[in-house]
């Protein structure tokens, strides 16, 4: 059997896989611009929508430039299958169809028209989507180190501010609502970081000692567990709803407790509960990682002579952090999360633009909250690993 | 002089379990004593509670002279080293954090740390540039030596060992063995080995402590466990039929050497065998060779000797 | 006997709140406000637990069905290079609060049952599939390497040896999902969706803690005793 010249043999399955699976994508996006509407147009916010293909929606050139963008994208992965490539052509092809937003923006309403406005129809959304998700991989595929990863994200950010400080964006129906309710909006953005942050630090702070006290006694350890797994059982509206009750009267039997703000509703009960669910995750982790500590290592340390808080300081907590830190980001996401609810019982949060939409049936409200919370939580995730990444002692 | 450990009527319970039973025995300055047994036999127990790693029911141990109980834990196994058998290395800190332990928990300066980890690297045969490596980048072997390296970090008068060679295969075993008797020599450390290995023990002990469930059976120099063993259980494990052979690999031939005519020494052809080797070696030349007496190489202008079939069968007879 | 015993109690528990809920009366009345009923009444328990748990079957099976087969996908060679696709696709799910999916899904399919299983199905997918992935990978070398030996085809291979040694470990994210689908299905009902969540959200509402505390209760003993014999059913299937 003769061994093919070097050049023609086959590249390794998964490889083609992913080449294959970047352009698809790309394809997959130009079909919905081609073939669904780009966005709606609405002259106010209660009218119907009247949905604009791209070449609509924009000047002939500039959807020519979009269309082209992605054209050549797609040319460029299936020729030259390289990662660079890869993350360039869909990076270039999602800032193209956002590129197109704001010229639709620009376009469509006209100058000095405050009620008109332009909502992303299903065609962008999903070529944005097979976009953001071919980039994701393929950036994800080329293993940036965390510095960069956390470089990528505030990047991000900054971009993303800087274009809506521009006002690039105004015509967008979401950002009309944000328009119109601007203050109350960074009220209510404050409440939720305040509440997802605090009630996440508060876990943090009881789970770890919890953690630490009952990892190495099977007695305490698993009725402990039990009993945080069982709270996890509860829903959250009935747990923020049960708190109420007692909290309410802990506030008129107690005036300094009453005098400090908190009452039977808001954010009293929300910010319990939601540290009452965080607990969990952040026990589990501490007693995981207190039991990954290798047995040998804390006996050897007893036998050179460390005290226990010298073995717990030196040995134990060091190797357990990796797995306290990956709790931390469970938490920190779940709360994020979970603080949405808040807003039914008077909490404030985001949350309280989600359930005012779900009223009206204002989709474009339901973004107004849902959008933060998403970007905060997929942020945290991403931070929090790259820490954990970081931080680690291997070599 | 004073024995450097004494074990007395130390016993353990767990609940209505006696693990360790009433043993006493002590061990001389610089010497290595052996602890031989079973699995359960309440060896590494016993162990543990020189350096109190585990309390004794009754009873006291003392080393130095003193009462361990005296002393608070902590304190007093920062003056005794303890090497075991999963060797125990702090996989987050490099080879130098580790051996740097207990002399950093004696609060000894700076430059003097650095000084005695150099010292001990090069006194386990390990290059200095392992100081900067993670145990995860080492053998089975070299972080074996790492773990003594710690454990002799302070320059403890008192070793205690639970199987650490047991990790090791066969070849690099047999060096570590010999590697620690250097060690011993040079450094002078009392020592205390557990091991369920026999030869380990015979190869190593100067005294051999044997225990079954529990119970001190006898303990008292190798030759002395294999030609008068006072309890079936102890003959049993010095194994009847290899007795002989066990009692000739005690002895070197330089000690059971005869002085010899130099030309027949010298004699082409003759078989030979070097002075540190043991009888039960020259034994098995002798009858390789069909000869009744071999030529003894060394020491190095010493006066030529041989050694006889007859002085080695001397040796290995009941008495 | 322990465990065994507090099982017996809790189902019992279950079954008599559901059939007779008068026995909850002495417990709660004390949390209902002067005057107002102490028991819901607008429909029976029983019913919206049926209701409830039908929701929750529903989208958990579908997220079972879907998650699974995605994961023995991408733990094939062929479709390895999937993977980081396919889990960010199923992070995404747990990302988006359902309190949102439910408020986008709902201009799409209308008020009630759809949107709340929709919501279900993208929260309950996450688990099953890390713990369908963590189960495949888990399964030794050397048992795919005989079982091929051996003349298995690839198919065979998956259901006659990876799948039953998977089973735990993708019994414990269907635990996990499914108790998480119990508590998130009561935010349904902010949709009309049938549930004990209206039962929750109608004391809220109405400042009465007797009927959260039913609601909620009643969840949280349900969601106790799945994942307890849902746990069961996972050590049965890890000794061989």
């Amino acid at each position: 059997m003769t061994v093919p010249a070097a050049g023609t043999l086959p590249l390794p399955a998964a490889r083609r896989g992913a080449d294959a699976l970047a352009a698809v994508l790309v394809a997959l996006a130009l079909c919905a611009l081609c073939l669904g509407p780009f966005v709606s147009l609405k002259p106010n916010r209660i009218a119907e929508g009247e949905p604009l293909m791209l070449w609509s929606a924009v000047s002939g050139p500039a959807a020519a430039a979009v269309l082209g963008l992605l054209l050549a994208g797609l040319g460029a992965l299936a020729t030259f299958p390289k990662p660079a490539v890869r993350i360039l052509a869909p990076a270039s092809g999602l800032a193209a169809v956002f590129a197109g937003v704001i010229a639709a923006s620009a376009t469509l309403v006209p100058a000095g028209d405050k009620l008109a406005r332009v909502s992303p129809d299903w065609g962008f959304w999903l070529a944005a989507t097979c976009m953001a998700l071919a980039l994701t991989d393929s950036a994800a595929r080329a293993r940036p180190s965390p510095g960069l990863r956390v470089l990528a994200v505030a990047v991000t950010w900054l971009l993303v501010l800087a274009v809506l400080q521009a006002g690039l964006l105004d015509g967008l129906s979401v950002m009309r609502e944000y328009a119109v309710r601007s203050e109350v909006f960074w009220r209510e953005m404050a409440r939720h970081v305040a509440l997802a942050l605090g009630s996440a630090a508060a876990a943090i702070a009881l789970g770890l000692p919890i953690g630490l006290a009952i990892h190495a006694r099977a007695g305490a350890r698993d009725p402990v567990l039990a009993v945080l797994t069982a709270i996890q059982a509860i829903p959250s509206i009935a747990l923020f709803g049960l708190l109420m009750a007692p909290l309410a009267w802990l506030a008129h039997a107690v005036p300094a407790v009453g005098a400090l703000g908190v009452r039977g509703i808001g954010a009293a009960p929300a910010f319990i509960a939601l540290t009452l669910y965080a607990l969990l995750p952040i026990v589990a982790a501490t007693v995981t990682g207190l039991a990954g500590v290798p047995p040998t290592a804390v006996d050897a340390a007893r036998g050179a002579g460390m005290t226990r808080g010298q073995i717990l300081r030196a040995v134990e907590l060091p190797l357990a952090f990796a797995a306290v830190l990956s709790g931390v980001r469970v938490v920190l996401v779940q709360t994020i999360g979970l603080t949405t609810v808040a807003a039914l019982i008077g909490g404030g949060g985001l949350g309280t633009f989600v359930f005012q939409g779900l009223g009206q049936t204002a989709i474009d409200l339901v973004l107004l909250g849902t959008l933060p919370i998403v970007a905060m939580a997929v942020t945290a995730g991403i931070l929090l690993d790259a820490a954990a990444e970081g931080l680690r002692w291997t070599p | 002089m004073d024995p450097m450990i004494v074990v007395d009527a130390v016993s353990r319970r767990y609940g209505d379990r006696t693990v360790v039973d009433g043993v006493s025995f002590a061990v001389p300055r610089g010497a290595i004593t052996a602890v031989v047994g079973k699995s359960g036999s309440g060896k590494s127990t016993l162990l543990r509670m020189i350096n109190r790693l585990v309390e004794p029911s009754a009873g006291r141990v003392l080393v130095g002279g003193r009462d361990v109980a005296e002393e608070p834990g902590p304190m007093l196994r920062r003056r005794i080293g303890y090497v075991i058998q999963g060797i125990g290395l702090f996989p987050h800190r490099t080879v130098f954090d580790n051996v740097a332990t207990v002399p950093r928990l004696l609060g000894w300066p700076r430059q003097r740390v650095a000084d005695r980890v150099g010292e001990l690297l090069d006194l386990l045969g390990l290059p200095r540039s392992f100081g900067e490596r993670y145990p995860s980048a080492l053998s089975g072997g070299e972080q074996q030596r790492v773990g003594i390296a710690r454990a002799l970090a302070a320059d403890p008068p008192v070793l205690l060992m639970d199987e650490p060679f047991g990790a090791l295969d066969p070849l690099i075993r047999r060096k570590a063995q010999q590697d620690l008797l250097a060690l011993r020599a040079r450094l002078g450390t009392t020592v205390v080995i557990v091991t369920h290995d026999l030869d380990e023990a015979l190869r190593l002990g100067d005294r051999i402590a044997v225990m079954e469930e529990g119970r001190l059976l006898q303990e008292g120099p190798p030759e002395e466990l294999l030609r008068r063993p006072a309890h079936p259980a102890v003959a049993a494990l010095m194994e009847g039929a290899r007795r002989a052979l066990r009692l000739l690999a005690l002895v070197s031939v330089g000690d059971a050497a005869e002085p010899a005519d130099p030309a027949a020494v010298g004699l082409a052809g003759r078989p030979r065998i070097d002075a540190e080797a043991s009888l039960e070696e020259a034994l098995s030349v002798l009858l390789w060779a069909g000869a009744d007496s071999l030529a003894v190489d060394g020491p190095p202008g010493g006066p030529p000797r041989e050694v006889t079939l007859r002085a080695i069968l001397a040796r290995a007879r009941q008495e | 006997m322990g465990p065994a015993i507090l099982r017996l109690v809790g189902w019992a528990a279950l079954i008599a709140v559901l059939v007779a809920p008068q026995v909850l009366l002495p417990f709660i009345a004390p949390l209902a406000p002067a005057g107002a009923p102490v028991l819901y009444d607008r429909a029976s328990l029983a019913a919206l637990f049926a209701a409830h748990a039908a929701m929750v079957a529903g989208a958990t099976v579908a997220a079972v069905l879907v998650a699974v087969p995605l994961a023995i996908v991408v733990t094939r060679p062929s479709g390895a290079a999937y993977q980081p696709l396919a889990r960010l696709l199923v992070n995404l799910g747990q990302t988006v609060p359902p309190v949102a999916v439910l408020a986008i899904t709902v201009p799409l399919v209308g008020f009630g049952v759809w949107p709340t299983c929709i919501a279900l199905f993208a929260y309950g997918l996450l688990p099953v599939f890390e713990g369908a992935l963590a189960g495949l990978r888990l399964v030794p070398e050397d048992v795919r390497d005989s079982a091929q030996g051996m003349g298995l085809t690839p198919g065979q291979v998956l259901v006659s040896a990876e799948l039953p040694l998977a089973l735990p470990q993708i019994l414990s994210g269907i635990r996990v999902s499914a108790i998480v689908a119990m508590g998130t299905a009561t935010i349904g009902s902010t949709v009309a969706a049938p549930g004990l969540g209206e039962v929750i959200i109608a004391g809220l509402l109405s400042d009465n803690a007797a009927f959260v505390a039913q609601g909620g209760g009643i969840v949280a003993l349900a969601a106790v005793l799945m994942a307890d014999a849902l746990a069961v059913l996972e050590r049965r299937a890890a000794r061989p």
